[in-house]
């Protein structure tokens, strides 16, 4: 292990850069428009921040002592413990791997049970099922046309461009998870 | 803009965020207007958390810093948002991120602790992470803080969107 920094983009590029701590971190954007200001910007840091670790750290502190107006535009972080971050849909039966080959499937039956839904989806073959338990109300109708979309970490299902869910697989379930740790205070 | 003057109070600020570990200076960082995922926006998060576990294991670090650019903070001359400690033998599962939020629009928060995927799925400006990864010794002394009780118990729900590191009666998701 070494320390330093590293950045990460994802999609369209690989924009990783490493750096020893105390030297410079400088990379593309994946915006084109951000490029000369950003990489304008991080040599200006470098010059600044005598260690790569401040890095972070100063930029905000800085900012916040020095103009709490700018404190107050800027919006707080929040506790996204809704969405997609409470991910915790499942596939109870069957397989959503064939669905999405074909990328469409229809809602055959819709059964709420307890405080999920569990949804049965049917390729247009018939040949091809998935049961789905969604955790709330799915709010889908019998009949209804849902597209089945595979990215690299699960399946997201969507009906009139809408998210339904998201059925993370293995690689999904390990990065998609969150809870409150207990204060103690 | 950062002047020289200011280093070291900029340095003890960061030096106790890092040996005491409880705050961690910087600016939170997700919108809080409502938001309505894509297929896109999914993928592009999961991919990010995606590449940055990769990144952090091939690191061979025990523990990190994990930054994020959750909003467009370019008019203060800022990139990234918000930060938190990313532990890769976190008791929820490798790499998990150790951090503070707020309830939108509340001034109170809460510690959390999340998957590198949740991290970056609600829309950030810019689908980019920074990850540093301190010395051996600073991060034999983070996984220790993490594995006890000390940041739950040096944790004060009441928030202000200020990050002033000396506040006695209020936190900030970054210090």
């Amino acid at each position: 292990m070494i320390p330093g920094v590293l950045r990460v983009a994802s999609c369209e590029e690989e924009l990783v850069r490493f750096a020893p701590c105390g030297q410079s971190v400088i990379t593309a954007s994946t915006d084109a428009s951000h490029r000369e200001h950003d990489m304008n910007r991080s040599i200006r840091l470098r010059r600044q921040v005598s260690a790569a670790l401040l890095l972070a750290f100063t930029l905000h502190t800085t900012a916040r002592a020095a103009d709490p107006a700018a404190a107050s535009a800027a919006t707080a972080s929040e506790a996204s413990v809704g969405s997609l971050a409470a991910a915790g849909s499942v596939v109870v039966g069957g397989s959503l791997a064939l669905l999405a080959v074909a990328g469409t499937a229809v809602v055959a039956s819709v059964t709420v049970v307890g405080a999920s839904t569990v949804m049965v989806l049917r390729g247009a073959s018939d040949a091809a099922t998935a049961s789905v338990r969604v955790v709330g109300n799915a709010s889908l109708a019998v009949g209804s046309v849902v597209d089945v979309v595979a990215v690299s970490t699960g399946c997201v299902l969507m009906s009139a461009g809408r998210i339904v869910a998201f059925v993370p697989n293995e690689v999904g379930r390990a990065l998609v998870h969150q809870r409150p740790l207990a204060s103690l205070r | 803009m950062i002047s020289s003057m200011r280093r070291p109070v900029i340095a003890f600020v960061v030096g106790a965020a890092l040996l005491i570990g409880a705050t961690e200076p910087a600016l939170a960082g997700r919108p809080c207007e409502p938001y309505e995922p894509t297929a896109l926006s999914i993928s592009k998060g999961l991919e990010l958390g995606k590449r940055s576990f990769d990144r952090l294991d091939a690191s061979g670090a025990e523990i990190a810093l994990i930054a994020r650019a959750g909003q467009n903070l370019g008019q203060y001359r800022l990139r990234w948002s918000h930060m938190g400690f990313v532990w890769r033998d976190h008791p929820d599962g490798r790499w998990t991120v150790v951090h503070e939020l707020n309830g939108c629009g509340s001034a109170t928060s809460s510690l959390y602790a999340e998957g590198l995927g949740s991290f970056f799925l609600d829309d950030p400006f810019r689908y980019e992470a920074m990850i540093v990864i301190p010395d051996a010794e600073t991060q034999r002394r983070l996984v220790a803080m993490l594995r006890g009780d000390l940041p739950q118990r040096m944790h004060d729900a009441h928030y202000s969107v200020v990050a002033y590191p000396f506040a006695t009666d209020y936190q900030n998701s970054n210090g």
